[in-house]
């Protein structure tokens, strides 16, 4: 056993490279969801102007506010999560967690609050055609960069990490359609947010088969040693 | 901080610029302390040394990950903790479906030659099961310390093999979560 393990620790020694430690969690969150917002919004400005009115509905009406400062903030906290849990022996805070289900709370709150209470009127100003198919495609890109830092060892991979990074990236896309595409409760929930479920199953499916890969990948280097 | 961990830092410090002479000291160093730790938290019910040789390849793919401004305790307790959950995760499945008496070193035939960690071990291996239910504590006593076969031991407890096996499973799934909130404690010391 013990010769095993020499011949272990003299082929890890044999393979290190000098390697640039990462960067704190928060600091690679804080620039992941600054590269993923600016890219959502620029692209979906780019495709279509966004609805005239949506800043007067920001105004106006603090229960959207609170609904789009809350799923944004929310997003944030997951996407914290999904690089914090690729450190050992990183924690996340319990408060930091309390504050996850808090703003998950509010966050869904708010958007029930928008069939009862007073939000802006619904109304085809500004609507896009196909703006379900655009946050698929825009959570999608954000998917995609997902997976390469996944490929690279930058992220958590765990369980719930992987319906983390579906979720997250489409919640991106489904928070900027709310600003750019027609403004009705029924849409945003069905066209809007919908496809960020959607979006959870595929992240989570697509990771679960990246992960096989590599660990048979892994198996056969091993085998082949 | 203990000078031996400050030690440890200061040389995987040194490996993630390229060291390699560094490294290999501190695997070498840290190989034992992570073995020990196991032992400790499980005795023998788990193989020490393949998940000790299992941590210091997940050292090594998260090379990367450690903060050299932050204690390096954490961050190998971290890595353990994952490699001890995959381990148990890889029990708990064999469980339900292709648990092989080979898989399970029988612990009264000691795997330990060292007659000062035999004790500890075995009392840490006694002192995990307590915590268990009864029917999951027996069927890890069943197997691991009386050193039945599944068969006999679900002939014994009146139960059909396969629902032995889940019960088999259950145990180590306990077990995991038990560890992870477990090792923190007395790591090095």
């Amino acid at each position: 056993m013990a010769n095993d393990r020499n011949k272990l620790i003299e082929t890890l020694v044999a393979d290190l490279k000098p390697v640039q430690p990462h960067r704190p969690p928060w600091v690679r969150t804080g620039i992941w969801f600054i590269l993923v917002v600016v890219s959502t919004v620029m692209i979906s400005y780019a495709v279509q102007d966004f609805r005239p009115n949506f800043w007067d509905h920001l105004v106006q009406f603090p229960r959207f506010n609170i609904e789009l400062i809350s799923g944004t903030a929310w997003t944030l906290t997951l996407f914290y999560v999904i690089f914090a849990s690729n450190v050992p022996g990183e924690k996340v805070s319990a408060s930091a967690n309390r504050l996850g289900t808090i703003l998950l709370a509010v966050f869904v709150g708010s958007i029930v609050a928008g069939f009862v209470i007073e939000s802006p009127e619904a109304s085809r100003t500004g609507a896009r055609p196909l703006c379900d198919l655009e946050v698929l495609i825009y959570g999608s890109g954000a998917l995609a960069g997902f997976l390469f830092l996944l490929r690279k060892g930058i992220l958590g991979s765990s369980n719930w990490d992987r319906w983390r990074i579906g979720l997250s990236t489409g919640l991106i896309s489904a928070l900027t359609m709310q600003l750019a595409c027609m403004y009705d409760p029924w849409h945003a929930l069905l066209f809007h947010y919908g496809p960020t479920l959607i979006l959870a199953l595929l992240g989570g499916y697509a990771i679960h088969l990246m992960k096989k890969y590599q660990s048979q990948k892994a198996r056969l280097t091993r085998l082949d040693n | 901080m203990d000078a031996r961990f400050e030690r440890l830092q200061e040389l995987l410090q040194r490996a993630q610029r390229g060291d390699k002479a560094a490294y290999g000291t501190f695997l070498s160093e840290v190989c034992p302390l992570i073995k020990q730790k196991i032992q400790l938290t499980l005795g023998d019910l788990l193989d020490s040394d393949d998940i000790a040789q299992e941590c210091l390849i997940g050292i090594h793919r998260s090379l990367a990950t450690y903060d050299p401004s932050k204690p390096l305790k954490p961050w190998i307790l971290g890595v353990t903790r994952h490699k001890i959950a995959d381990y148990f995760r890889v029990l708990a499945r064999r469980g339900e479906t292709e648990l092989r008496e080979t898989d399970f070193p029988v612990t009264n035939q000691e795997s330990s030659t060292n007659p000062e960690t035999e004790g500890p071990q075995r009392d840490a291996l006694r002192s995990a099961l307590q915590h268990l239910p009864q029917d999951q504590r027996r069927a890890l006593e069943l197997t691991k310390i009386s050193g039945l076969s599944c068969r006999e031991a679900s002939l014994k407890e009146g139960i059909k093999e396969a629902a032995f096996r889940k019960r088999i499973s259950r145990a180590y799934e306990t077990l995991r979560k038990r560890v992870e909130k477990d090792l923190e404690s007395n790591f090095g010391e």
